[in-house]
């Protein structure tokens, strides 16, 4: 897979949640999430890869409208975060400016690739909804993003996956979903980047979530 | 539905929420919301509780604010527990349930409130779907059919 064939998947990416946030507004709904309530609990476990005893920058990938600019106000509120939102979508940075723009500690921006190092990149949710790519471009995608995180965190990063053999048709809203066995992406972490996995699930969602940290020796 | 919203809109509202408190992921889930944001605690009206959830009409806010003043409403509807509201009794019951290790899914559904005027709860597990052996937890909504309340209101008026 190239190039090119990434900037087409970019490119049906953004069209797709450009269409959601057009219709449903900058709600969880508008990231194809069911509700404030899952949404939040999804960040509630990527941000433990975050030490929030420390000042730390923070590099939001997918950022959508900057939910998580909200979930930081209300559970972190005494951290000292720089925050960086990251989205494929224009008008998901538009929104999400606007929205945020009493918080000057956080920026968006659009971007395919992370512009800048920070101490954590997560996402949330960006590797669920592979529309109509084949599991192996799908898959290429997410082995790049991966990289990117890595390659743009100093302490690690965090991201989320829908779990294979899920059956969980009562909040689907596409069915055209990527799912995945975490061994599979715990070894892809370990081997590509050395890193150590921590595994997060049973949390009540059909999905994992992997806290991936540098080990000493790569920061 | 008592003039809150349109009738036709109701049994997707009871389909939504059966979907989110029903078996298997659906009730794991609400457990693990109710444990991590307290949604059903005090503190929380149950317009606010759905609203986090979404639980409402989505693409309509007329019938999105009807459906939160009929929740609103219940607070003045009797329950099955005497000196508690329809409102206080469902967040209790949630809360409660949802408070027990593993929890059966809640079945919601609805009765005219000209027969019975206060929220109903299954006092033991149910099989609320006749084609299916899941027992669930059963809240009954009451629900005033529409014509019958603008009969009340213009009696009301003369």
């Amino acid at each position: 897979m190239d190039d090119l064939d990434l900037a087409t998947l970019y490119s049906g990416v953004a069209d797709y949640y450009a269409k959601r946030v057009r219709r449903f507004g900058s709600t969880p709904l508008g990231v194809d999430w069911s509700c404030i309530a899952s949404q939040e609990l999804r960040f509630v476990q990527i941000m433990k890869v975050c030490d929030f005893t420390v000042p730390l920058a923070l590099n939001d990938v997918g950022c959508g409208y900057g939910a998580l600019v909200g979930y930081l106000l209300k559970r972190h509120a005494e951290a000292d975060i720089d925050y960086l939102g990251i989205d494929l979508v224009k008008s998901m940075q538009c929104r999400a400016s606007q929205l945020w723009r009493a918080q000057p500690w956080a920026s968006f921006t659009t971007a395919d690739c992370i512009p800048r190092t920070a101490d954590y990149c997560v996402a949330s949710g960006i590797f669920n909804v592979k529309l109509q790519q084949s599991i192996q471009h799908w898959e290429h995608f997410v082995a790049v993003t991966l990289a990117d995180m890595h390659r743009a965190s100093r302490k690690g990063f965090a991201v989320n996956f829908m779990l294979e053999n899920s059956n969980s048709s009562y909040n689907n809203s596409c069915d055209a979903l990527y799912k995945a066995r975490p061994d599979k992406w715990i070894r892809h972490c370990e081997r590509e980047f050395g890193s150590s996995v921590i595994l997060v699930e049973g949390y009540g969602q059909p999905e994992f979530t992997l806290l991936v940290q540098r080990q000493a020796a790569n920061c | 539905m008592g003039g809150f919203l349109p009738d036709i809109n109701v049994a997707g509202l009871l389909e939504q929420l059966n979907l989110r408190f029903g078996p298997n992921e659906a009730i794991c889930e609400m457990l693990a919301l109710h444990k991590e944001f307290d949604l059903f605690s005090k503190k929380h009206s149950l317009e606010h509780s759905f609203a986090l959830l979404n639980l409402g009409p989505a693409n309509h806010w007329v019938h999105r604010r009807g459906w939160y003043k009929y929740l609103n409403s219940l607070k003045n509807c009797p329950s099955d527990k005497a000196g508690q509201s329809a409102h206080d009794r469902i967040l209790s019951v949630l809360r409660s349930h949802l408070g027990k290790g593993k929890p059966i899914p809640i079945h919601f559904t609805s009765h005219d409130s000209n027969k019975k005027m206060s929220v109903k709860v299954s006092s033991s597990p149910k099989q609320a779907l006749p084609y299916s052996t899941q027992e669930f937890l059963v809240i009954s909504l009451p629900m005033t059919p529409i014509e019958k309340n603008r009969a009340k209101r213009r009696a009301k008026s003369k």
